[in-house]
């Protein structure tokens, strides 16, 4: 099932459920790992989930191929997260330049987070950057994504990106090696 | 460049980075989804969506609508002084005094009906004044989105989302 046929029934009315379950069933998992990799907890993240995808059954209509439909689906997963940690601040008033103090570890606790130790220790350093980010190492580390496709996501300059993964990089390394 | 070139590209990039980060990458994509997580999303996404349909929720805040009321009746008074000021060139004679906080919602939905071109759709719709259903019965030139504004106007619709206590914050 590819994406143009999914877009195909979701422009016919009689066949718009039937194409949606579909999008469903091809993205659920990369999104849901998407968004869990920003949202700590297992139950906020499936709720984000289901927020985006009404988002994108009430957007459908205007998504008019000119980006490519997983780019346009991340893009709102990606805001629908980011909305969710801003309100989640504004709760605990903490600053979203700076790093989560509790959710270090509530990532390592998280029992659908995986962990080994290192992949663990991963998590811990992830979680001590600040979100925009943990977001940019996500998409190029994890879903090994372009740095054309994470602009058309983030609607940041590829340079910018470039210059943001390699700090996030350099970062976790710098954590790996004092924790060592 | 293709996916595997690509993932090719990423490895390198990242081994000449941080050798650590390269022999772990790829052993974990950090997430495990438990059985059967998923299992039901495509039916509550889809009840949840019955739902808001069948009972009209929609979240209109009684605070944007008086702030459309507000801009609307602050634009009305804009064309009516203006035009106080155009006939008072043509004629010196006292104007009456208008009370323009004496606008009725009446008149100001009268206003907006009749006017319907003028104002931005989605702003219509959140505000109750303009159903969806009805959209489409609209000019062209109200309901016509540039192209390539298709996700700008998605972050749009974000940003509108905010409830009024987030809205409180900013103001």
């Amino acid at each position: 099932m590819t994406d143009d046929h999914i877009l195909g029934m979701l422009a016919e009315k009689s066949q718009q459920e039937r194409g949606f379950r579909l999008l469903i069933e091809r993205y659920q998992e990369r999104l849901y790992k998407h968004i869990h990799r920003m949202v700590p907890d297992a139950d906020d993240a499936y709720d984000v989930l289901q927020n985006t995808l009404v988002k994108v059954w009430r957007n459908i209509d205007r998504f008019r191929g000119q980006s490519q439909l997983y780019t346009w689906l991340y893009r709102i997963a990606t805001n629908e997260a980011l909305s969710f940690l801003e309100q989640s601040r504004r709760r605990q008033t903490q600053s979203l330049d700076q790093p989560e103090s509790g959710a270090a570890m509530r990532l390592v606790a998280d029992t659908d987070i995986q962990g080994d130790e290192l992949q663990a220790r991963l998590m811990a350093a992830l979680s001590g950057l600040p979100h925009k980010q943990r977001l940019v190492f996500n998409l190029r580390y994890f879903d090994e994504m372009s740095y054309q496709d994470m602009s058309d996501i983030l609607e940041t300059s590829v340079g910018a990106l470039k210059a943001s993964y390699h700090h996030a990089v350099k970062k976790i390394e710098r954590f790996f090696t004092e924790q060592a | 460049m293709n996916r595997n070139e690509n993932r090719e590209h990423i490895r390198e990039e990242l081994a000449e980075l941080s050798p650590t980060l390269a022999k772990l990458q790829g052993s974990s994509d950090g997430v495990r989804i438990p059985m059967g997580r998923l299992d039901n999303l495509a039916d509550e996404v889809m009840a949840r969506i019955a739902q808001e349909d069948k009972t009209g929720l929609r979240r209109v805040s009684a605070l944007r609508v008086w702030r459309m009321r507000a801009a609307v009746a602050a634009g009305i008074s804009i064309l009516i002084a203006a035009g106080w000021w155009g006939w008072g060139a043509l004629d010196s004679s006292p104007a009456p005094q208008m009370q323009l906080a004496e606008l009725s919602d009446e008149e100001i939905d009268t206003y907006i009906y009749n006017n319907l071109e003028d104002f931005d759709l989605n702003l219509l719709i959140e505000s109750g004044i303009v159903s969806e259903e009805d959209a489409p019965l609209l000019p062209a030139n109200a309901t016509e989105v540039p192209a390539d504004k298709n996700l700008q106007d998605y972050l749009d619709q974000a940003q509108d989302e905010l409830d009024d206590e987030s809205y409180d914050a900013l103001f």
